[in-house]
């Protein structure tokens, strides 16, 4: 036998002790060594973060991480619905006070158009303070050469929250260069915003020209951009009336503004943030305040990477906020009240990955290493099935086994597909295009939509007030009876032969226009060519009407070009638009149809181009009331407007489903409100065993496959000849 | 070869003029200023006053070429060419449009990540290429060579994507020997690695084989190898000590070209193992119509990619002696 050379034996024996070694330390945990034992919530982001400027950010899933960070006046109960608010930083939920144009004070609750100025006075709880920060030390400076994040300086501070800090925060969402994207709407409601952006802007250019005639050229002003003192400049809609107690004004009667106050767009902003991001070594270093936001919430950012990770700390001078004592008997069910009354947050830190793929952050949290999740749709079946008995679908047994628990939501949004009201064919009030309407309405199923694109997963919608809104009902209370009807205790949609007399009665019988002898063409509009399964919706649409006799066609456009042709009202039938509640008061979806918002003529939300002047009295009726028999009334009967001209065909409101582990309580998804992270509670050891449990390695394959490796190093070869 | 050098340095210039003029144009044929400002501010947001404040605020309420306006330079220089597009001559790449971040500073912070996955499939993919080349080449016409071919070929037509499901099954849910996506900085990296370079490389095996088994092949039939297996070389040493050097040539010429993807990252690993690399950095930004992002990301991709063919060409004259400049 022909000796091997001796290199032949150490290369084996490398490849072998590089496999050990790498073996013995490999295994399938993201996390490093002992993360998971510790009281941190492990969690995703999968889409870009822009902006967590409490002035600018406009995104939810921005939502989830700033919300948690800054905190407004007001909040959402956790486990109440329908949804009700509480005060967060104040002693009490603030009471309007009205006054005619004379400046008396009108008693009661009067109607809007005597209301000349409306007061809410807030009153915060003393003791309040802000998140630990370098900001608010005066000894700050940067501890190392090339900072890379806040905490690269030192040290760290603390300071209460002042009634002061509300007028720096409004003051600056009057700052054009802010960015805040809802000015607009404040400027509709709150006194004077308009001369305080105009007032703000002036100071800016007197800055700027004291720094021009200091010498410094344009590009340093650029680089490093005036800051006013938002504290001295006059606001006439805020007053502050001493340290704690500071008053809004609002040039109108409006109730919604309380649903504004438990947005992060009024959460106090300390102007020492604001300094602290506008030094040079801040700047220099990009840093920046919508990166780093600073707040009074329950936890602040550590670590903002964010296209790696953003990890969440516990805000050790978090104020005094209990787990709320009340609930629905499925939350005493469900073990939701478990923590009622204790102090909040249970969580040490929260760790955002970056997963811009839903396949492995699904992997991963099937392998215990996220701790909640939502279903991806190629996940559906592996995750759910049906009971070998028949019934509701339900956990597969093996996540059943692991012990993950479902649960669902209806999230206040309302999918719908919009007529043109300002097109010939389908727009108006006419009773020929409202037929027409209300024939395609009954022919695109939305509960067999549901069923075919959305696993089931969705509520056919019978308006545009999703489920949980005020003036919502189920029906048959509820029922959109031009489209449906109440058979046997279920909706059942109206039959195609009765879309298509209506077909008929709007001049199309079979679906050929009676006057001129033509087939009814109908041009559906959309951005959505891209998209994966356009394709085959718009497959389901065309064949939905073909079944009247119409013919479908579509009309593609990229997404400048088709808002374009939106803003001008250039399109007939518009796919798929969705609305999500800005806040829980039909208000915010009533006015989508309101002629005031039409999208062509006043650029509002109104794209339909909608305009019934029955619809408008009864929405400038309901819009400033409070919730009352009375407004309900006049909610029926705007719906009963909107049901029968059918301006949308009102598609579903979406369910969204969610696993949790079993070591994650209190979980509860959140729809409206997004500050959720203080209530929910781990229990690290019961993770750790699970994970151990659920990912032991695998080693044996790769032994056998370096098993081979060896044998076919080791084995006497014949020496190959010359070809 | 110094004066040659300098040339071609100098050519960079009107090169990079060239592509800046040509990106402004592309993008602002596609997109305005105002749908910039719309895409960025969101359809509940994107009042009239709203973009206009966006297009004062980045600067995009400048004429795009020329200021009517103006009189002198400031014809020129006032514009969103000469403040966007041409600043980046002088290394000011400004920030990002969408997101408002400092655009050198994310450069810094995610082409190290990316580097660092590029680079071991770069060089795995090589070694293994030229091996499995060199011996598909010396066995040809055996049943090696057609397993050999038949495996290149159903690895081609297999696509990365497949791969990548593939491999993240095998590595993260059945053996469970590797993470199934993420990343870390520091010496955990390698944890994090493994397995897109694995795929990576496994991905590039199929056509890169096949190309260098035809560069043996063309070299196996070359007089000297005749001669040194005439003179009874061991033939590991007739296909490692002289066919693999004379195969080099065109390998070695080609690798300055591939620098340009060492640093841009590759898209698809990246995203599917949560890389915070350079991968996606440029297809997110054409999707959020961020200007700024994509004239930085051209624009370096141009100077790259020239520095890559002057490398290239200097390498030529260092491995073939018979060439001269």
């Amino acid at each position: 036998m022909r000796r091997l050379p001796r290199k032949i034996y150490l290369l084996v024996a490398l490849v072998w002790a590089l496999a050990l070694v790498l073996l013995k330390s490999c295994d399938n945990s993201p996390w490093e060594e002992g993360a998971a034992a510790q009281n941190t919530l492990f969690t995703t982001i999968s889409a870009e973060i822009r902006n967590l400027d409490p002035a600018a950010s406009n995104y939810t899933h921005e939502f989830a991480i700033l919300d948690n960070v800054v905190e407004p006046p007001l909040t959402y109960h956790y486990l109440k619905r329908p949804y009700a608010l509480l005060p967060m930083l104040l002693e009490e939920l603030p009471v309007p006070v009205f006054y005619d144009p004379e400046g008396r004070v009108l008693s009661g609750n009067p109607p809007a158009e005597q209301v000349a100025r409306t007061e809410y006075t807030l009153r915060l709880r003393p003791g309040i303070a802000y998140q630990p920060h370098p900001c608010f030390s005066s000894e700050a400076r940067p501890l190392v050469e090339l900072p890379e994040t806040p905490w690269d300086f030192g040290p760290v501070a603390s300071r209460e929250v002042t009634a002061q800090d509300f007028h720096t925060s409004l003051v600056r969402l009057a700052d054009p260069r802010s960015g805040c994207t809802v000015f607009a709407q404040l400027e509709g409601f709150l006194l004077g915003l308009g001369d305080t952006r105009q007032a703000v802007a002036r100071e800016i250019q007197s800055l700027d020209q004291q720094r021009r005639e200091a010498g410094e050229s344009p590009q340093e002003l650029e680089a490093s951009p005036s800051l006013p003192d938002y504290d001295a400049i006059p606001c006439a809609a805020i007053q502050v009336k001493d340290r704690y107690t500071f008053t809004y004004v609002l040039s109108r009667k409006y109730p919604q503004f309380l649903y504004w106050l438990a947005m992060h767009y009024f959460a106090p902003v300390p102007q020492e943030a604001l300094a602290f991001f506008q030094r040079p070594e801040a700047r220099n270093a990009g840093l920046r305040f919508a990166n780093w936001p600073v707040g009074c919430g329950p936890f602040f950012l550590k670590e903002c990477n964010l296209n790696f990770r953003i990890v969440l700390e516990r805000n050790p001078f978090y104020h005094d906020f209990r787990y709320p004592e009340e609930g629905t008997p499925q939350d005493a069910r469900e073990g939701r009240l478990q923590d009622a009354g204790q102090k909040l947050p249970f969580l040490d830190q929260v760790v955002f990955h970056w997963e811009p793929e839903a396949l492995p952050a699904w992997t991963k949290f099937t392998q215990g290493y996220y701790d909640f999740s939502g279903l991806p749709a190629d996940m559906f079946h592996q995750a759910l099935a049906l009971p070998p008995g028949g019934g509701e679908l339900g956990l597969s047994p093996e996540m059943a086994r692991r012990g993950i628990a479902m649960t669902t939501s209806v999230p206040p949004i309302t999918y719908y597909y919009a007529f043109n009201f300002r097109d010939p064919v389908v727009g108006g009030l006419g009773e020929r295009q409202r037929l027409l309407r209300q024939a395609i309405s009954i022919a695109l199923d939305s509960p067999q939509f549901i069923q075919i694109f959305r696993n089931g997963n969705g509520v056919p919608a019978q308006g545009i007030l999703p489920p949980g809104i005020f003036g919502a009902a189920n029906p048959p209370e509820g029922l959109n009876h031009y489209v449906n009807q109440w058979r046997e205790g279920r909706v059942q949609r109206l039959s195609l032969e009765i879309a298509r007399q209506r077909l008929a009665q709007a001049g199309y019988p079979g679906g050929v226009d009676r006057e001129t002898g033509n087939p009814l063409v109908l041009y559906l509009d959309h951005a959505a060519a891209g998209q994966p399964d356009f394709k085959s919706r718009f497959r389901w649409l065309q064949d939905r009407l073909e079944e009247l006799g119409i013919r479908l066609e579509e009309r593609g456009f990229d997404l400048n070009r088709s808002r374009q042709r939106i803003s001008q009202g250039n399109w007939q039938f518009l796919y798929g638009r969705a609305w999500v509640a800005d806040y829980p008061d039909p208000e915010n979806f009533l006015m989508l149809f309101a002629s005031q918002n039409g999208h062509v003529e006043h650029h509002g939300p109104n794209y339909a181009n909608y305009s019934n002047p029955d619809y408008d009295r009864c929405f400038q009726a309901l819009e400033t009331m409070e919730d009352s028999p009375e407004r309900l009334a006049l909610i029926r009967q705007a719906t009963e407007i909107l049901a029968r001209d059918a301006p949308v065909v009102w598609d579903f409101h979406p369910r969204n489903l969610a696993l949790v582990h079993p070591w994650l309580h209190n979980f509860q998804p959140q729809t409206i409100a997004y500050d959720n992270l203080k209530y929910l509670r781990l229990d690290p050891e019961r993770r750790l065993q699970c994970q151990k449990e659920w990912n032991r390695p695998r080693r044996w394959p790769v032994l056998l496959l370096l098993a081979a490796f060896t044998l076919l190093m080791l084995l006497p070869r014949q020496k190959t000849s010359a070809s | 070869m110094l004066p040659y050098l300098l040339r071609r340095l100098l050519y960079l210039f009107p090169i990079l003029l060239g592509v800046n003029l040509l990106v402004f144009a592309m993008f602002f044929l596609v997109n305005s200023p105002e749908d910039m400002a719309r895409q960025a501010l969101g359809e509940k947001a994107d009042s009239p006053q709203a973009v206009e404040n966006w297009k004062e605020v980045h600067g995009y309420h400048l004429p795009l070429l020329f200021h009517s306006g103006k009189k002198g330079m400031a014809c020129l220089t006032e514009t969103i060419f000469y403040q966007k597009s041409l600043a980046m001559f002088w290394g000011k790449f400004g920030s990002s449009d969408a997101t408002g971040k400092p655009i050198a500073r994310e450069l810094r912070s995610r082409v190290a990540p990316s580097f660092a996955l590029s680079l071991p499939i770069f060089l795995g993919t090589l070694a293994v290429n030229l091996i499995l080349g060199m011996k598909l080449a010396a066995a040809r016409g055996t049943p090696l060579d057609h397993g050999g071919q038949f495996f290149c070929v159903t690895l081609m037509s297999v696509s990365t994507l497949i791969l990548i499901i593939l491999g993240q099954y095998l590595g993260a849910q059945l053996l469970r020997l590797s993470p199934v996506s993420g990343f870390a900085y520091g010496p955990s990296m390698l944890r994090f690695l493994l397995l897109p370079a694995l795929v990576g490389i496994a991905a590039g095996i199929g056509s890169g084989t096949r190309l260098y088994r035809t560069f043996f092949l063309e070299q196996l039939s070359q007089d000297y190898v005749r001669t040194a297996r005439a003179k009874g070389l061991p033939e590991n040493q007739v296909l490692f000590r002289h066919v693999l050097r004379n195969t080099l040539i065109p390998v070695v010429t080609n690798i300055p070209l591939y620098l340009l993807t060492l640093f841009t990252g590759n898209l698809l690993l990246e995203k599917f193992f949560a890389i915070p690399g350079l991968g996606g950095y440029t297809m997110d930004a054409i999707a959020a119509q961020d200007f700024a992002v994509v004239r930085t990301m051209v624009f370096l991709g141009a100077v790259l990619y020239s520095l890559g063919l002057l490398l290239a060409d200097v390498a030529y004259a260092l491995v073939d002696p018979r060439i001269h400049y």
